[in-house]
């Protein structure tokens, strides 16, 4: 039996450490895509492929390799949110009106250039369309970790089905679900605030 | 070496009944992506045609923001352990991208086709079967890829709550610690997904092909 905060510091770890790493991962990732069309080709079909894998079916397949715990519990946070980041920031990226770019070369922008100041701003809205699905998945998955030993809100849910304890089993998920909200309003915020205005 | 892997498999596989698994799974998923399809084209077709359909959007994008493990679990309080929640979640966690996609096929059709329909003289409820519908079906198409994704998903999270699918066999092989039944049931199921996504994305580029308004 776990604390309560315990519980949910734990959980925030777990689901959040995991978050970030795909998320800066995911968008340097589709920064390469750009660059590399051989590299988006392979990324995009291969991202949207993979997508279709359950969530559950990565968390078991984790075990043979890396066995059970906290970390291989944040790898799989790892790799079942890298996908959405990776494909919509790659699909943003690269969506960019041509003419833009070839604007933006003729003024002497260069590459990196064109990436910050063009590229960027105006892929913001579906980057982070992907890093708000991902952090929902995310969450869901945090939970699902349980069974590999995870600790966090998932231990309270396993131990409320264990004991067919409905208020046990709500205990752990309404507060999973309430960080998911949470977590979507603050990514919206932010989003608001990265997005840029046109004057 | 080769030969004793198949041996390793088929003797998982017949322990832990696997075929009688796989055939509970799929039962689950396709009364799931049957459902799916019977409740979700006619509300995206009222979505569609009524004024008041982003109302129902938004009632479906806030269940959509809802962890599919917690919509799952919540339902527990309601339906029991078993197939009925099951199912429930994957019904109401994929009905948004059914209902959007086919509210948004049927309203973004080029409004010169409706007129050409309307000079015709065709009614509005003959408008809707012989143009807007039919244009409409790659965008639905695409939703109902993307339910058969996430009820597959939900299906396979079905295991640890009684469902008796490939996932209790996953769960199985995680609580006995037996390597060899994670990675044969792992490795099967992602290739039951991604068949099912294959055969839902081929589905929807052979609709697009057939009824894509190519301008």
């Amino acid at each position: 039996m776990i604390s309560f905060t315990t519980a949910i510091i734990q959980h925030l770890t777990l689901a959040y450490s995991g978050f970030l790493i795909s998320a800066v991962i995911g968008i340097g990732g589709a920064v390469v895509a750009v660059r590399w069309s051989l590299m988006r080709a392979i990324l995009i079909s291969g991202s949207s492929l993979l997508q279709s894998i359950p969530a559950f079916t990565i968390v078991a397949l984790v075990v043979p390799f890396l066995g059970i715990g906290f970390t291989p519990a944040v790898v799989v946070v790892f790799v079942t949110t890298l996908l959405p980041v990776l494909r919509n920031a790659t699909i943003g990226l690269s969506s960019t009106d041509p003419v833009l770019i070839d604007a933006s070369v003729g003024m002497g922008l260069s590459f990196c250039q064109t990436i910050r100041f063009v590229r960027f701003p105006l892929a913001i809205r579906p980057i982070f369309s992907g890093l708000r699905l991902s952090s929902i998945v995310a969450n869901s998955v945090a939970v699902v970790t349980v069974f590999i030993g995870s600790g966090g809100l998932g231990a309270i849910v396993l131990e409320g089905l264990v004991r067919f304890h409905i208020p046990g089993i709500l205990a752990g998920v309404i507060p999973a679900m309430i960080i998911a909200l949470l977590a979507d309003f603050l990514l919206g915020r932010l989003e608001e605030f990265c997005a840029p205005r046109f004057h | 070496m080769i030969a004793d892997i198949i041996a390793d498999i088929s003797t998982v596989w017949v322990k832990y009944n696997l075929t009688t698994l796989t055939y509970i799974h799929l039962t689950l998923f396709g009364t799931a992506i049957l459902l799916i399809l019977i409740i979700g084209l006619p509300l995206g077709i009222f979505a569609g045609i009524s004024p008041r359909g982003s109302l129902f959007i938004q009632i479906l994008n806030i269940i959509e923001m809802i962890p599919d493990i917690a919509l799952l679990l919540l339902l527990i309080p309601i339906t029991g352990i078993g197939a009925a929640p099951t199912i429930a979640a994957a019904v109401l966690y994929s009905l948004l991208p059914v209902v959007r996609n086919t509210m948004t096929g049927l309203t973004t059709i080029r409004p010169e086709l409706i007129e050409i329909g309307e000079a015709l003289g065709m009614t509005g409820r003959e408008i809707l079967r012989i143009i807007r519908f039919p244009l409409s079906l790659p965008l639905v198409a695409g939703g109902i890829r993307t339910a058969v994704v996430y009820s597959m998903g939900i299906v396979t999270l079905g295991g640890i709550i009684g469902a008796r699918g490939l996932g209790a066999a996953l769960q199985a092989g995680i609580t006995r610690n037996n390597m060899t039944l994670i990675l044969v049931t792992g490795l099967w199921i992602g290739l039951l997904a991604v068949c099912m996504d294959t055969i839902a994305g081929s589905c929807e580029r052979y609709l697009s092909r057939r009824y894509g308004d190519q301008r």
